[in-house]
């Protein structure tokens, strides 16, 4: 999908918000890669994350009745993609039915020392607990403030900071265990 | 940090572009999903809450008990006489379905511009033929989203025999562990008059496992459906009951069950140059219609993989744009040919691809 500048203009949002399929298509285009993206680092799994993704747009025209305009669009749509994907994670986890993926085909060798970094770290994450995941992965995947995220998750401030401190814990004994 | 410090460089796999193509069709079809909250979060005072809660249920509970205690009980059949009611079907299913949801329906349902269409019953003049017909759906130009095996067949024997039609849809490019074998099918049986539609089921199976199902009862004033999302992707299992009338205003409205029924309406409407009409389209699935409006604009020879045919061409608008969907139908015999829904070039295409007995 080419990249396309992700500016959703009012009169977008609008008629989206009356059900129009091309607006709803036009904001697929401008965010779905990044939704993708977050939805895949949070659930672990490429058909979780499109379950979310195709979740998020089948409800998007009634959930942007809501939508108040108070902050910045994609904003609102993260958080929203955000829990929907941890609704889903937490359902999974009651039923015990949490499948995570294996990164890459395992039986292809990464093709340099980077690739393979990047293999050990996602795999490293997916064995993080849901609750630090989360936060790793919107702190530092997404790039969200300790603010941006206690407001996605409704967590306090001090909590973001304690279970990203948790999570680098764990990653760094799970990474020094794989090396 | 050391070397893996930079998740910011992680890949993840690219959204699928054909999921959109999923989703439009979906909420065309009225599935719809309810969306946690987008705006910022404060934390949760879980003590607090916790101990409201609590406080809470206690007065309730005490209330009641003090009310039921001091209030003698009024006899139902006095209760009756004064026009009061138990908590009736509609009610319940309205308080089940939530505020939200009835807010949905009501938006979606302003008066059409067109007069009715002819009530269903006085559709009966032209017998229906039994038959197979199957389509191709997919956005122009890009890969077949599903298709779709649409049978219409009578079922018992004499003059009472119900029509029964099928339509089954198969999603050919569904992938992962959630939607590999993506199943949809839609049984309708039909009063002998062949429109009437007397109890209707959807089943949408992915995966191997039953997601949903909707099954519908037609009365003569109204319609009482059962709705069942089984859980499924983190969705809890939400199962809804609701009742519509049928009628508006005194008068019988037009009725048609949507997608597999729109063929069989379009084959019975009195279709000729500058007609029109409105007719109510559902139940979808929370149990609401919407009301359409279709027109027609011409004539027209389209070409699909079934053949050649010389159409009607009309174009049905729901209540909000831009959902135009734009239709034709062969004039000789009225049977669907072609629709499209969304701008040409990249529009949702439905073409007929054969037809068992061959149309003309």
């Amino acid at each position: 999908m080419a990249a396309t500048p992700r500016v959703t203009s009012p009169d977008l949002i609008a008629q989206a918000r009356e059900g129009s399929p091309e607006a709803l298509e036009a904001i697929y285009v401008q965010h779905g890669d990044a939704l993708m993206r977050l939805a895949y680092h949070l659930t672990g799994s490429r058909a979780d994350a499109e379950d979310v993704l195709h979740d998020v747009f089948l409800g998007l025209p009634e959930a942007l009745a809501r939508y108040q305009e108070r902050g910045a669009f994609p904003a609102w749509l993260r958080r929203v993609t955000a829990r929907v994907a941890l609704t889903r994670l937490r359902v999974a986890r009651r039923r015990r039915e949490v499948t995570l993926e294996t990164a890459g085909d395992p039986g292809q060798a990464p093709p340099d020392e980077a690739l393979a970094r990047r293999g050990e770290l996602e795999r490293a994450i997916r064995k993080l607990p849901a609750t630090l995941r989360a936060v790793f992965v919107l702190k530092e995947v997404e790039g969200l403030s300790h603010a941006e995220v206690a407001a996605t998750l409704g967590i306090r401030l001090g909590t973001s900071e304690v279970r990203l401190h948790r999570a680098l814990r764990k990653l760094r004994a799970e990474l020094g265990e794989a090396r | 940090m050391t070397a893996w410090s930079d998740p910011r460089q992680l890949g993840a796999p690219p959204s699928p572009p054909d999921l959109i193509v999923r989703v439009s069709e979906e909420r065309a079809r009225g599935m719809r999903m309810v969306l946690p909250d987008g705006e910022p979060a404060t934390p949760r005072p879980r003590l607090r809450i916790g101990v409201l809660a609590a406080t809470a249920a206690v007065l309730v509970i005490g209330l009641v008990a003090v009310s039921r205690w001091s209030t003698p009980q009024e006899p139902a059949a006095e209760a009756a006489a004064r026009g009061a009611c138990d908590m009736n079907t509609e009610t319940r299913a309205l308080l089940m379905t939530g505020s939200f949801l009835l807010a949905t329906a009501c938006a979606q349902e302003p008066s059409a511009p067109y007069e009715p269409a002819p009530p269903v019953r006085a559709l009966g003049a032209n017998e229906l033929q039994e038959g197979a017909w199957v389509y191709r759906v997919g956005r122009q130009g890009g890969r077949i989203t599903y298709e779709p095996v649409h049978t219409l067949e009578r079922v018992g024997t004499g003059p009472d025999a119900e029509w029964r039609s099928v339509d089954v849809r198969h999603n050919p490019i569904a992938r992962g562990p959630g939607w590999q074998g993506q199943l949809r099918a839609d049984t309708v049986y039909y009063a002998a008059d062949g429109l009437t539609p007397l109890r209707h089921a959807h089943h949408d199976i992915r995966g191997g496992r039953e997601r949903w199902t909707l099954t519908a009862t037609f009365g003569p004033d109204s319609v009482h459906s059962v709705s069942d999302y089984l859980g499924y992707g983190g969705v809890p299992r939400q199962r809804r009951e609701t009742s519509a009338a049928t009628q508006r205003d005194g008068a019988p409205m037009v009725l048609a069950v949507h997608d597999p029924a729109l063929g069989m309406l379009l084959r019975r409407l009195p279709l000729e140059a500058g007609w029109s009409g409105s007719f109510r389209v559902g139940p979808f699935g929370d149990g609401w219609f919407r009301e359409e409006s279709l027109r027609v604009d011409g004539e027209e020879t389209v070409e699909v993989p079934a053949g050649v045919f010389d159409c009607w061409r009309l174009t049905m608008t729901p209540p909000f744009p831009p959902y135009d969907y734009r239709i034709w139908v062969t004039k000789d015999g009225q049977l669907l040919v072609k629709t499209l829904l969304g701008p040409e070039g990249r529009a949702l295409e439905r073409v007929l691809v054969s037809a068992s007995p061959e149309s003309r």
